[in-house]
């Protein structure tokens, strides 16, 4: 079985939460949600069993206080008895404090190393990320779109419930049509949903446009610059305030000389289509935005 | 499902921000040079952490006879010191663990340096036992239960002084272990943003390949609430057990049986006085004003009252068992607190805690920033007194006339004192350059709720 997966990205925990549970009456499949925040009933929402973890607490704890009673008896009552203050050799009362004490450590370390383990944590381990900026202000939503016929329709969904980006794998049909990632044999089990959104990914950030080389980059960037006007960073605009525009886009635009919404709004269907292969980076988001509307806004603002 | 929003209650994170601005403002000690403040406060802890190490090596060169303690007081700055920081301790955990199981949503902005104040203080208080056991380096015989060289002797369980070494490590660990998990999804944060290779690589590597999946955080959010259900017994049997120390023994002043609950809320409201201390500094210094607001200094006050009235009433309860116990020992002992030649700690003792907290009945008291912060100092100085004249006014005069006996302490002994301070605020500084110092993923979460 093969799967393609698709991002959705959202700017809010509310609007995800809307989008999982629409999507999932439709019966797709949610791969995963990866958020900076825990957005509170999107477990439920996608339907993720509650986790067993309290079990294994319980256990643990158990673990803690019978080792507590065995160190007590062996050492007190059974290697070296010895009469202090006339109390006796197993005195269970004056044991509790230790019991208690060394219950919880064990819970609380049980506890990690267990959860540790579950979400395949490790020190130095590399994070499988969809999108750089999931740790810190998007929320993403991977979505097993293997049935190609409802895509139309699950984009306007996506669109209708505020995704501010998506990213398809059919952009490009001959790079990602046979892009194949193992599908997860149970939701459940998030070991094999985590790695995959990374294997995904690293194909389709550079596998939707073709990479050029560099003497065919610089002139096309001066293509660009030719058309748009060029600027240099003095004059910086703040581009991220384009709806659709992140730090990692921005950054882009910046690399290749546009750093203003003017040079922004004098964008034409020609260039924009340079700007795309320049960039390799999502193509068609830059209509799909309306940049250069919004650009013509804020330049009046 | 959009969060229900009382028009009453103002927003619990000020300045309408969005969790882009969250992130940046969080992170921008992290991702920027140190400031001048920083740098002269760091030094000056510093020099303070050469202090201590200077003269808890010479007092373990010398012996423990450089220190003023006596046959009568053997108990004197050291473990009046070590009750002092582990009170300390104590804010931090009750603030993430019961406020947690409470659903306070205002312990969000202030949990993660109140837990780092919880490690930092342990880690002080620690200090004092191991060096008043003066041969340190056979003490760890002394305190765990090894197989050892001595004839097979092994530690006594029934005595609280263990108690306490289990108590205090298992609640050093677990605090680093709750702080350390709380702060994994910021660090995931920090690496993702971060520009500089060694950044990249040190936050990587403690951030465990954190991506913020949702069944990962299904988990974490298991897991935060049992650590937190097991540190609330947690954190007050800590302090029930370094009441112990006193409480089962015979000294007249010590054995109550109040002393457990009363040393909590001593160590609750000594704790707030500290978060107090550090966060008026700290949010004024860092521009941290719209996530500590004026609300959750006022949170805080309400609680540094309430316990300071608790502490007050075990005060005057303890004074009114003695006499109507009709034991003379215990009488004048406390007679002897009251009115002997420590009377001046026990007046500062009854001003600081009982009274001076009672200015938190007036709003204004409780919500300008520079009256806290003096009001913190109080609480600080108070809560240092009061393990003072349990400790030493009940030793110096015992049952015996004969033994009685003054205590005043050594330089070394101040100087081993001022030093923990200079651990304290170098362990913070470095906190607060190095870690973000608000629990990022949580105040997100709420940008939009109200308290």
């Amino acid at each position: 079985m093969s799967a393609k997966v698709l991002y959705a990205i959202y700017d809010d925990g509310d609007d995800l939460l809307h989008a999982v549970e629409k999507v999932r009456a439709k019966g797709m499949d949610i791969i995963d949600c990866f958020t900076p925040y825990p957005v509170h009933g999107l477990d439920k929402a996608m339907g993720i069993k509650r986790s067993r973890l309290p079990i294994a607490a319980f256990c643990f704890a158990m673990l803690g206080l019978t080792s507590a009673i065995s160190l007590q008896y062996f050492t007190m009552g059974y290697d070296w008895p010895m009469v202090i203050g006339g109390k006796p050799y197993v005195g269970l009362p004056s044991w509790i404090p230790v019991c208690f004490e060394l219950s919880i450590l064990f819970t609380a370390y049980g506890m990690g190393i267990t959860f540790f383990a579950k979400s395949r944590m490790v020190h130095g381990i590399e994070a499988e990320l969809a999108d750089i900026r999931q740790t810190d202000n998007k929320l993403i939503m991977a979505l097993d779109v293997n049935d190609a016929n409802t895509t139309t329709e699950l984009e306007q969904l996506l669109k209708d419930t505020h995704a501010s980006e998506i990213r398809k794998p059919y952009e490009n049909e001959s790079a990602s049509i046979t892009e194949e990632v193992k599908k997860p044999s149970t939701k459940t089990e998030i070991s094999t949903a985590k790695a995959e959104p990374k294997k995904a990914e690293s194909k389709f950030a550079t596998a939707t446009l073709p990479e050029l080389s560099d003497e065919e980059k610089s002139a096309k960037v001066s293509t660009i610059l030719e058309k748009l006007g060029s600027a240099t960073s003095d004059e910086k605009d703040d581009l991220k305030k384009i709806k659709g525009v992140g730090p990692v886009f921005e950054k882009n635009l910046n690399g290749i000389g546009i750093f203003t919404f003017s040079q922004i709004s004098n964008l034409t269907p020609e260039t924009i289509k340079l700007v795309e292969e320049v960039t390799r980076y999502f193509p068609g988001k830059i209509e799909r935005e309306d940049w250069i509307s919004q650009a013509k806004d804020l330049m009046k603002s | 499902m959009h969060q229900i929003e009382s028009q009453i209650r103002p927003r619990l994170i000020h300045g309408d921000k969005s969790i882009t601005d969250v992130s940046n403002d969080i992170c921008r000690p992290i991702e920027n040079k140190p400031t001048n403040a920083w740098r002269l406060g760091f030094g000056i802890s510093v020099l303070f952490l050469a202090l201590l190490a200077g003269t808890l090596f010479w007092t373990t060169w010398t012996g423990i006879g450089v220190w003023h303690l006596n046959n009568t007081v053997m108990w004197g700055w050291d473990i009046t010191n070590f009750v002092f920081w582990v009170g300390i301790g104590h804010a931090g955990t009750l603030i993430s663990a019961i406020l947690l199981l409470f659903r306070q949503k205002w312990r969000m902005s202030i949990n993660r340096s109140a837990e780092a104040m919880t490690i930092f203080a342990v880690m002080c208080a620690a200090v004092f036992p191991l060096f008043h056991m003066g041969r340190i380096w056979v003490g760890m015989y002394w305190v765990l239960p090894l197989p050892n060289a001595f004839g097979s002797l092994w530690v006594n369980f029934n005595s609280p002084l263990l108690w306490d070494v289990f108590a205090i490590t298992t609640y050093f660990t677990v605090s680093l272990l709750f702080w350390y998990l709380g702060m994994i999804p910021d660090i995931a944060t920090v690496r993702d943003r971060a520009k500089s290779k060694s950044r990249k690589f040190w936050y990587g590597f403690f951030s465990m390949g954190w991506n913020g999946s949702a069944r990962s955080w299904h988990r974490y959010e298991i897991v935060s609430l049992i650590l937190a259900g097991i540190s609330t017994p947690l954190v007050l049997s800590v302090h029930t057990i370094v009441s112990m120390d006193f409480a089962t023994s015979v000294v007249p002043g010590w054995h109550t049986t109040i002393f457990p609950p009363y040393f909590v809320a001593g160590a609750i409201f000594s704790g707030f006085g500290m978060v107090l201390t550090l966060l008026v500094i700290a949010r004024k210094v860092m521009n941290y004003e719209d996530y500590i607001t004026i609300g959750h200094l006022e949170a805080m006050a309400k609680v540094v009252m309430l316990t300071g009235t608790l502490v007050g009433i075990a005060y005057l309860t303890e004074f009114f068992i003695a006499a109507y116990s009709g034991v003379v020992y215990e009488q004048y002992a406390f007679i002897n607190r009251a009115t002997g030649p420590y009377w001046w700690a026990y007046a500062t003792m009854m001003s600081c805690n009982l009274l001076a907290p009672q200015v938190f009945w007036f709003k204004w008291c409780r919500t300008t920033p520079w009256f806290l912060f003096v009001m913190s100092i109080i609480v600080n100085i108070g809560m240092w007194f009061e393990r003072f004249v349990i400790i030493v006014t009940s030793l110096h005069r015992e049952y015996l006339p004969s033994r009685w006996a003054m205590y005043v302490p050594s330089w070394v002994e101040v100087a081993i004192f001022l030093g923990t301070f200079g651990l304290f605020f170098t362990c913070f500084f470095l906190f607060a350059k190095y870690l973000p110092v608000i629990n990022m993923s949580e105040v997100k979460s709420i940008l939009k709720s109200r308290e």
